[in-house]
Parts: structure tokens; sequence; C-alpha cells
């Protein structure tokens, strides 16, 4: 046991003084989602504001524009009316970017307006172009609203005449539960790809590493068991996949909560979800998880005569662990006690639960029992591997 | 001390490797059936041809590999039996054997210490013995990536050494080195003989095998051809040159396998 801790402490230090691996395991997925959170949620707000306060180029075209609809779009903010009369030409102008948007009235709205009819404008835009029609639109919703008011006057109707019903409606799921229904899945996501490249570099160099470098024959001519030496770097390649994990979703709920202009709904979730208790249920979750895959990536490390090939090797295994994680993101794919079996594609379901709060404990038991499982098998084959002589020193 | 019986080892080799040799056997004996012993306080020398043998049974006497057949028993242990105390008893060293860049000197030899079950003073001591006759102290607390390869061979030499093992192996312990820097392993040597140790190594250049040796064992194929003395050696040669009598021992092998 005490073998073991040696080898586990200075694999530990050996593994965070390689600036490759640190970066993998701490710097990218602590900083990816706050850097991400921060220029997403940062060009979008600046150019949501620029599309809603910018000077918009409006053609006003017919031989008769009410007066009443022209006061209308005047008290419009930030609008330069420019006068069409019966000229057609603004079509041209609105496709070529040179108006923002033309009204047309025909010449029967007025009359039409009048007799109780429905009167029709035209509104032309690009929907390309951000705002142009939620801020026509809202100022002719004001003008149709006024004219309706003046109707039901004149026809001595309440407004509560025209409307015999409304809906109030109460949605009884809580925030969690909605912010669980679409995060939740995007989680699991993140923490098993992070935790599956977390712990990636740290095999590679511990293993492979020990070969490429001509270490191997050094460590095993120590009296130390192999199987001791396994495990010692096992326990540091596991550690490191588990921190960046963590490190990951560390890195989500700061960049939720401090990075750009999220509703305080949501960052108020996003605290009730960080209990101390879904981070206990998340890691236990995660260490046979992270075992499961150093059982993958050790004996792929130990085989591989160099980093290259090694790499080469892992990179495709890393759109099959990627693959299963997506199913999380999947709606309508729920934890069943077929899917509780499947390995990755379990753990993605059942977190997506855990944050909803809607966890079943009995599918949640078969989760742990088939991540056991598997991290055992792993396990057992890569011990298997490390003792076969040919692989060891295969070069 | 080390003996050994009848040793045989033999490797499964895949379809690359059958084309790369042009066999059609699926098996290879790497060693095949040799008898040795090597005493205390002499120095025994394996020389033979790249491919003989040589790294293949000084693995096999460190345990790395394990015997397909016959016996190795090192200080009395039996290494199919015993690996873990045959480990203990012995150190090992190769020209190509590489450190830890990003441990330091210090880091790296205490490191080693303690898997050899060393802890406290008596480690503590050990180290800063080496440390001093190797004169490792000016760069004993800088990340080894960035010394010299002279100041690693020192590094190397210190963890080879520091669990003071009562047999040392050395598998071309120069190939790839400068001459000062082999100077180093040649001291490191001749001063284990003089503590009574049990020292093999394994060679291909003749002239070194001529500096150091009390016994000496030529291997080809696997097998031994010549095993004695290095005295009776000098005594029966028929060429006037060294070099050129391992020559013709080992074409004289390849003409009577013909």
């Amino acid at each position: 046991m005490k073998e073991v801790l040696h080898i586990a402490r200075k694999e530990f230090k050996d593994t965070v003084r390689d600036k490759r691996t640190l970066m993998a395991m701490i710097v990218v997925p602590l900083l990816l989602f706050p850097v991400i959170f921060t220029v997403v949620s940062g060009l979008q707000s600046e150019s949501m504001e620029k599309a809603m306060s910018r000077e918009l180029k409006v053609a006003v075209a017919g031989s008769q524009v009410p007066s009443g609809l022209q006061a209308q779009l005047e008290s419009g903010r930030n609008l330069r009316l420019i006068s069409f009369g019966q000229d057609t030409s603004y079509r041209r102008y609105v496709r070529s970017d040179s108006l923002d948007a033309a009204i047309t009235v025909p010449p029967d709205f007025q009359s039409r307006v009048d007799n109780m009819q429905t009167g029709r404008l035209q509104l032309y835009y690009q929907s390309t172009e951000e705002g142009v029609e939620q801020r026509l639109t809202a100022l002719l919703d004001q003008y149709k609203a006024k004219l309706r008011r003046e109707r039901l006057a004149m026809l001595d109707i309440s407004e509560e005449a025209i409307q015999p019903l409304q809906v109030d409606k109460m949605d009884m799921a809580t925030m969690q539960e909605k912010i669980g229904k679409y995060v939740g899945g995007f989680i699991p996501y993140i923490f098993i790809i992070f935790c599956f490249i977390g712990a990636m570099y740290p095999a590679i160099d511990l293993f492979t590493g020990e070969k490429e470098r001509g270490t191997i024959e050094t460590i095993l001519t120590t009296p130390v068991k192999r199987i001791h030496i396994l495990t010692g770097k096992m326990s540091v390649v596991v550690a490191t996949g588990i921190i960046s994990a963590l490190l990951a979703i560390v890195g989500l709920f700061a960049g939720l909560n401090f990075a750009g202009t999220l509703p305080a709904q949501i960052t108020e979730v996003t605290g009730d979800i960080l209990q101390p208790q879904f981070i206990l249920l998340l890691l236990s979750m995660l260490i046979p998880l992270t075992i499961f895959f150093a059982g993958i990536l050790i004996p792929i490390s130990i085989y591989a005569k160099s980093f290259k090939e090694a790499q080469s090797i892992i990179t495709p295994i890393n759109i099959l662990v990627i693959l299963p994680g997506i199913v999380g993101l999947l709606p309508g794919v729920e934890l069943t006690l077929q899917t509780a079996l499947i390995p990755v594609v379990n753990i993605a379901l059942a977190t997506k639960d855990i944050v909803a709060g809607t966890i079943d404990y009995g599918l949640l038991a078969a989760v742990y029992g088939s991540l056991i499982l598997f991290a055992a098998l792993s396990v057992a084959f890569s011990v298997r591997y490390f003792g076969r002589e040919t692989n060891i020193l295969r070069a | 001390m080390i003996e050994i019986q009848d040793l045989i080892k033999t490797f499964s080799l895949n379809k690359q490797q059958k084309r790369k040799l042009g066999t059609r056997d699926g098996q290879i004996k790497a060693v095949d059936g040799i008898s040795l012993t090597c005493k205390p306080g002499r120095i025994f020398s394996l020389l033979g041809p790249n491919g003989a043998g040589k790294t293949t049974t000084l693995r096999l006497i460190a345990t790395i590999l394990q015997p397909t057949s016959g016996i190795i028993k090192v200080s009395g242990h039996d290494v199919s039996k015993d690996g873990r105390a045959v480990r203990g008893k012995i150190g090992f060293l190769t020209g190509t054997t590489g450190l830890y860049d990003r441990l330091t000197p210090d880091e790296l030899v205490t490191y080693f210490g303690k898997l050899n079950g060393m802890d406290g003073p008596a480690l503590e001591r050990r180290k800063q013995d080496l440390f001093h006759t190797l004169e490792i102290f000016s760069f004993s607390n800088k990340r080894i990536a960035e010394l010299s390869t002279g100041m690693k061979q020192k590094v190397s030499i210190a963890r080879t050494m520091i669990h003071d093992p009562e047999v040392v192996v050395f598998d071309e312990p120069t190939a790839g080195l400068d001459v000062i820097t082999a100077e180093h392993i040649i001291e490191l040597i001749r001063q284990c003989k003089d503590d009574g140790k049990t020292v093999i190594f394994s060679s291909h250049i003749m002239s070194e095998v001529d500096l150091l040796c009390d016994d000496l064992a030529i291997i080809h194929e696997g097998q031994i051809l010549y095993d004695g003395t290095m005295d009776s050696f000098r005594e029966q040669m028929v060429n006037s040159s060294l070099t050129q009598e391992f020559i013709r021992i080992v074409n004289n092998s390849k003409t009577q396998a013909q």
C-alpha cells in the first residue's frame, strides 16, 4: 500500500509539472465556459442593443396616408420616415439595404377602416436585419389598438364583451426542472468529455511515456509488484480525469453566474442545483466512470510505442465516448432499466434527472451497478495487459 | 552471486516479425540453453554481436522477463518464484536508460530509494554519500531535463546504486556515450568489484571487455561459445588481437552450424 502511494505521489507530481497535461486538465476545462459565455453574450447583447436603437429608414408609400397613421409612425423613436407617394421603387431599396423597411398604404385603406372593414397595410422588410420587423410591428400594433378602441366606443361595446375567455396559465414545473431539461443534458456531456480528455494525456504520459523515455526498465527492476505500479499510476490517471471533469463543471457554473448577462432566474437556479448533495452524487458516478475510461486508455497506452501511436489509436475512441454523451442532449430518451445499463449513456441520462430533481433511486442503483461492473472489467483487462511482457517491452 | 542453469527463453512472433526474420516458425529462441555463474567480487562480461541474446539474458536476470525454462538464482533467490527479493538485490543500468525529466535528481533518487523499501535517515545518508562521490550536489535540485548527458548519467548511477545492491547488471552501459561520460561507468564497475559486488555486463566492444572483466562468456544466437576466465581466454588465443579472436570464434560457430 505504501508503495502504491509512493508511485501515485511521484506520478502526480510528474503529471502536474507537464504543461501539456496541465492545459488539458486544468486550464481548458476551467476557462472554456466563462470565455465562451463572455464572448457570446457580449456579442449578442451588443448587437441586440444596436438593432434596437439604431435609426431605421422607413419608406411610407401610398397616395393617401391617414393622418392618424402618420402621427403614430412619427411618434416612433429613431425612425426616419421618407414619403414615397406613388413611387414603387421602395422594394428595390429595401432589397439593397438603402431602406430598412417600407410601409405601403393602399388607396382604399381609410375608407375600409371607416366602413368597419379590415384595413390592410403592407410591411416590406428583410428578416435577416435584426429588430426591424419587431420595432415596426410594435408601432403598428399600437395604431391597431387605438382604432379598435375607437370602434368599440362608437358601437358602445365594452372591451370585455369581445373577450369572452381568458386563460391564466400556471406552470407547475419548477425552474430547476425546466433548466434540468435543457442544461441538464448539457452538464453530463461536458463532464464526460473532459473526464476522458483529462485522463488521456496522463495515461499516455505515464505508460507510453515510460517506454518512449526508456524509464520502463528502471521501474520494473524495483522490488515493487507490477500490480502496485499499475494501481499507483492508474489512480493518478483517474484523479486527473475527475479533477478536469469537476473543473469543467465549476467553469460552467462560474460562466453562468459571472460572465455575460443572463436572466436572474437562471443564476438563482444554478445556485440551487449546485448543492453539496448534487456534487456528491455526481462525484460518486464520476469515479467509476473515470476508472472505466482509465481501463480503456491504459491498455492502449501500454501497447503503443510512442505518443503519436497512442494518440492515433485514442482519437477515434474519443468519438465513441462523445456519441453516447450526446444521447443526454436528445429529447425523449429517458433513463430506463435498459438505458441504465449502457455505460456513458446511463450517466448522461441519470445526471439529467438528478439536475431536474426527478431521479428514480432504483434506476440510479442500476446505473452504479453497471458503471462499477464495466470499471472492474476494464481494470482487470489493464492488469492482464500490464503483466504481459511483450506489451511492456514492445518497442 | 548469479547462477544460471539451462536457461531457455522463447518469444512468439507475429506476422510482421516472421516476415522480417524470413522464418515460418511461430517462435524464436532468444536464449537457447545457457548456463553461467557470476561470482561476487568479480566482473563477468557477456560478449556477443547484436541479436545474440545478451539483453534478453540480462532482462531475465532482472525479472523483467520470465524464463520459458531453466533456473536463474540471484543471491540464492529464484527469479521465477521470488522476483521481489531478486529485484531488491539488484541494480540495473543500460546505456539507453532514461530518467524522469520533470523530476530533480534529488526527487528521483529519493523515489527509487523508497521503492526499494528505504526510508528516513538511512535513505538520506545513502543519498548524501552518493551525491558526494558522484559530485551531483551542484545540480541536485535542477530539473533533469535541463541537465547535460554526463550529469544525467551520474544521476542514473545514483539511481542504480541507491539501495546498495549486491548484484549489478549493466546492459551495454556505455552505448551511445562519449568517452568522458563512459569513464564514469567504467569507474563505477571497478568500484562495484572492489566493494565485493557481483557484476555482469554485456558489450560488443572487445576493448571494453578486455579493460574490465575477470570472467568472460561469448554468446551467439542464444548459445554460449566460450565460458571461462579472461586470463585463460588470452592464453588460448589463436589471433594476436582480441577483436580478431572474437570474430574468429563467432564465424567459426557459423561454419559449424552450416
